[in-house]
């Protein structure tokens, strides 16, 4: 080994290691730092979706209903339990009927909770008779019983693709909403089929319902005639027990006036004065239409509606009241019409 | 194990989406005759490319090490790193790179919910199996991450080794937030913060080109800055390249110390032959020495510490977390004023004691995982100092087993590689 | 010099160790590969698929289920709210124009999204998602999607609704029921 080929010496590194560990140290500050900083941001300051406006789905504006077009307010809420409701019915004493989950509740006209009738399967539709009967439709099956149960089943709709939406009774039929037939299916009390309301037929000048989603209400108007929504073409319809169309009212619109978005209304409900009361999803708002279809006044706005959870059945009892199901919230909200002052301020 | 959380949850949003979404009413029956299309579903690339690109991989690792230990050919590594940019830079845009895979491994290991496809494992795998082999075949001509900055290196400059030193603990820190984060489930950074992966893209995100840009800036001068300051691979190449069974030399033969070659590396992983100390300076260095090893637990437990109380806002990282911390901020706003994450979740019906107490547990992982974070960092940062302190022994010129990048830069610097060369020649016509 | 140095004994445990590491991880392994996928009951519609994609035209791209559409004439999905429905630019929902309208029969239309033209800003599928069905709704194609190890678009779902999904079942559509 010759020490001249080993020199000269490398640097000497530990002259300058002295400052190795502070600027480990400052390094290590540095790092916490930054930990800390970033740590601190919210999710709101970091990574928006940058789309220009044009990209942004807005309707935000149509959400909005001046308070002097709102002609009710909310005077009681009824708490149903269900974790899933789906619909709400009135009984011949102005028993407050709500179904969802796997059974149907019943509470006074006050509110008051007075008992439930369990079910098979997820209620999607009630009606009830004059006589207190109680009919609770199923996907395919309508089920019959005392209103304080228990119920049993009644009769199948035919077909595979039935799927119950509405029903309406008087004392001599039952109409039942197929949504997945897309007709009106008409029953005797004793079962037996009488006949099916609404499928295409030119001759008849009957045009066919548009159902694009299982949204499809059905009523007995006090005229005998039956009311029946065709939500793609955002029209109530009237018809005949026998089947003949013969008026028709409403049009889309985003205006208060008229039904939003693809397909609405989605439920329709009777006042005891002949005016009839809509309730639309997407931008979720239940309206008051005279008995010639021309606007009156709104109940609820977006505002006051959970729109997540879809949308919202309505009723009506004897006094007026308008019973709205919130489903985001399980709860029925009753409306009664503003006192006449208020609505003149 | 907290992660087996994870499946549970999704299951019950997913229940939670379906309650309205579910209900649709059949399509109409068309009277004209008219179908409905099908909702085309173009295939994922093949899973027998996928394997192509493990043989290629194969394949290059195994010329690249042909080519640094028995051609000891600078031109053919050069060239086969151009053809790596092109195939697993530009072609496969980066993905997948044994860098990344690391965290994949790492995640299966520790979540056993996640199942890591195996020609992943394969990417990891190769590169180490190959590294105790032969050393760092992959980092000389297969790695695109290294074959871009090898590119760029215009005027390499060598570093104090002190400074050098202290960079590479950049590398096992980054290494250890990488495995940490992995393992928790929160984010592969490695990935996130790929400097180059843009670049293969031709696109990416306006911060990751710039870091990118400027790391190539940096590299045109220092060599590889990210192959030897930050690459947490090149870590795991590093320990298992100094245990490989054939090496990268300078000389192919004996080395006559003509000091052609210290210059030669551009990597600084050229170790050259310690001067001769004076015996009061290599007693104070045993001491130095003897108070470091001392020091040692004290070094481990202290970063340990710190990294554990890091945990906190370290578990931010994690998306569960963060959603937790947000969605309890914003309590009180409205939908509509709710950040976009908090709305998201609010749809799914979950209550806020529920997320919180997921964020917790997760948290609580994040606060333990931080003392063997910081064990591990403040290990390396006691090695460090142990091994400033150590007086080297070594009396030729060598490649370092675990630094060395096997770029075959210095076997031309070497005049008994020119006899070789000369040799050769001579034999073959 | 052919005994068995310290050098040799550390690689077996070395080769061991990565074995053994390799092999755990293998263990939960599958032989197919997975890929990115937007779960659509999970998406928010929140439009970060069409920014924070690493290819500057998105992967992500809105698909339709025909089967699961009302082929309303009124589509919330293609035309602007409160707009004249005659199929005018002005009237159009989508800002690329990559949503055909086709008459079928009285009274429904049928909707085709132009793959080439969309962006992914899931404006309609907030329109469909609104008031419609829900048939359309984003999912990442892969014949554009590069599969990168860590998806830039899932880090920066709000919704988390981005997951991986074996190869063999890349995308999760909406099914009719």
């Amino acid at each position: 080994m010759n020490d001249e080929v080993r020199t000269p010496a490398p640097p000497d590194r530990h002259l300058l290691g002295r400052w190795t560990p502070w600027i480990g140290v400052l390094v290590f500050a540095a790092l916490c730092g930054a930990i800390f900083t970033a740590s601190s941001a919210t999710r709101r300051d970091r990574e928006p979706a940058d789309l220009d406006q044009a990209f942004v789905y807005d309707v935000a504006r149509f959400r909005v209903i001046p308070p002097e077009m709102i002609g009710y307010r909310e005077t009681l809420h009824v708490e149903t339990g269900l974790e899933h409701a789906t619909a709400v019915a009135v009984g011949p004493a102005d028993e407050i009927v709500a179904g969802g989950d796997r059974r149907v509740v019943v509470f006074s006209s006050e509110g008051t909770r007075r008992h439930a009738v369990p079910l098979p399967d997820l209620p999607l539709c009630l009606a009830l008779s004059a006589t207190g009967d109680l009919f609770v439709g199923l996907r395919s099956v309508v089920l019959k019983g005392p209103l304080a149960g228990p119920l049993e089943r009644w009769l199948t709709i035919p077909g595979e693709k039935a799927r119950l939406t509405s029903m309406a009774v008087d004392r001599e039929s039952l109409f039942v909403a197929d949504a997945g037939a897309r007709v009106i299916w008409h029953f005797a009390l004793d079962g037996r089929r009488l006949g099916r309301i609404g499928d295409r037929d030119p001759e008849r000048n009957v045009p066919g319902f548009v159902v694009p989603s299982p949204y499809f209400d059905v009523l007995l108007a006090s005229d005998g005639l039956l009311r029946i929504v065709d939500p793609g073409r955002h029209q109530i319809t009237a018809f005949t027990r026998d089947g003949d169309l013969e008026l028709s009212w409403g049009q889309a619109s985003y205006a208060l006036e008229g039904f939003v978005g693809c397909c609405n209304p989605s439920h329709l409900a009777l006042l005891p004065d002949g005016r009839f009361v809509t309730s639309e999803k997407g931008i979720a708002r239940v309206k008051v239409y005279d008995a010639n279809g021309r606007f009156v006044t709104a109940v609820v706005g977006p505002d006051g509606l959970d729109t997540e959870a879809g949308p919202c059945d309505v009723a009506v009892d004897s006094t007026g009241r308008i019973l709205v199901l919130d489903p985001g919230r399980g709860l029925i909200r009753i409306f009664e019409p503003k006192p006449r002052r208020d609505r003149d301020d | 194990m907290r992660r087996s959380l994870l499946p549970a949850v999704c299951l019950s949003w997913l229940l939670a989406g379906v309650a309205w979404g579910d209900e649709r009413v059949p399509p109409p029956e068309f009277e004209s005759g008219y179908r409905m299309p099908e909702t085309t579903v173009p295939s994922p690339r093949a899973f027998a490319l996928e394997m192509l690109d493990i043989g290629a991989l194969f394949l290059a690792l195994t010329l690249a090490t042909w080519l640094v230990l028995k051609k000891r050919s600078r031109t053919g590594v050069a060239w086969l790193g151009v053809a790596s940019l092109a195939y697993f830079g530009f072609y496969r845009e980066g993905c997948v790179c044994p860098v990344g895979a690391t965290q994949n491994v790492v995640l299966a290991l520790f979540d056993s919910s996640y199942a890591v496809p195996i020609g992943v494992v394969a990417f990891f795998v190769l590169p180490l199996a190959f590294a105790l082999f032969a050393g760092r075949s992959f980092c000389s001509g297969v790695c695109p991450l290294g074959a871009i900055q090898d590119v760029v290196l215009l005027r390499p400059v060598a570093l104090p080794d002190w400074l050098e030193r202290a960079l590479r603990v950049l590398a096992y820190v980054y290494l250890g937030l990488a495995v940490y984060f992995a393992a928790l489930g929160a984010a592969f950074v490695i990935c996130r913060y790929d400097p180059f992966v843009g670049f293969f893209r031709l696109t990416g995100g306006y911060d990751m080109l710039v870091l990118g840009g400027c790391l190539l800036a940096i590299g045109a001068f220092v060599g590889r800055p990210y192959c030897r300051f930050l690459c947490p691979y090149g870590v795991l190449l590093d320990l298992t390249g100094r245990l490989s069974r054939w090496r990268v030399t300078v000389t192919p033969a004996s080395c006559v110390q003509c000091r052609l070659c210290e210059e030669s590396c551009p990597y600084g992983a050229i170790n050259v032959p310690s001067p001769l100390r004076p015996a009061p300076e290599r007693a104070r260095a045993g001491r130095r020495l003897v108070v470091l090893f001392l020091l040692l637990p004290v070094i481990v437990g202290l970063f340990a510490f710190l990294f554990h109380l890091a945990g906190r806002p370290l578990s931010r990282v994690h998306p569960t977390v963060d959603l937790a911390i947000c969605a309890t901020a914003e309590r009180g706003l409205s939908d509509k004023e709710a950040s976009d994450e908090v709305q998201a979740w609010r749809r799914t019906g979950e209550t806020l004691p529920d997320l919180v107490a997921r964020g917790e547990v997760l948290q609580a992982s994040f606060l333990r995982g931080g003392w063997w974070l910081g064990g591990w960092v403040g290990l390396v940062v006691a090695l460090l100092l142990i091994g400033l302190a150590t007086l080297p022994v070594r009396t030729d010129y060598e490649a370092d087993r675990g630094r060395c990048l096997s770029c075959a830069r210095c076997f031309e610097y070497c005049p008994t590689e020119h006899e070789r060369r000369k040799a050769l020649r001579e034999e073959a016509p | 010099m052919t005994a068995l140095t310290r050098r040799d004994l550390l690689r077996g445990v070395a080769l061991v160790g990565v074995g053994s590491a390799a092999g755990a991880a293998a263990v939960h392994a599958h032989g197919d590969d997975t890929v990115w996928q937007i779960d659509p009951e999970l998406c928010g519609q929140c439009g970060r698929c069409a920014t924070h994609c690493v290819h500057p035209e998105s992967a992500v791209k809105a698909v339709h289920v025909h089967a699961l559409c009302g082929h309303c004439d009124l589509c919330t999905a293609f035309f602007e709210p409160d707009s004249k429905l005659d199929t005018g630019a002005e009237n159009q929902l989508c800002p690329t124009g990559a949503i055909r309208r086709r008459f079928i029969e009285d009274p429904y239309f049928s909707y085709e999204i132009d793959e080439q033209l969309c962006i992914g800003c899931a404006k309609c599928v907030k329109g469909c998602a609104m008031f419609g069905n829900g048939s359309m709704f984003l999912q990442i194609r892969h014949d554009r999607c590069n599969n990168c190890n860590a998806c830039s678009i899932a880090d920066a779902c709000p919704a988390h609704a981005i997951r991986r999904v074996p190869a063999s079942t890349p995308y999760l559509l909406k099914s009719a029921h």
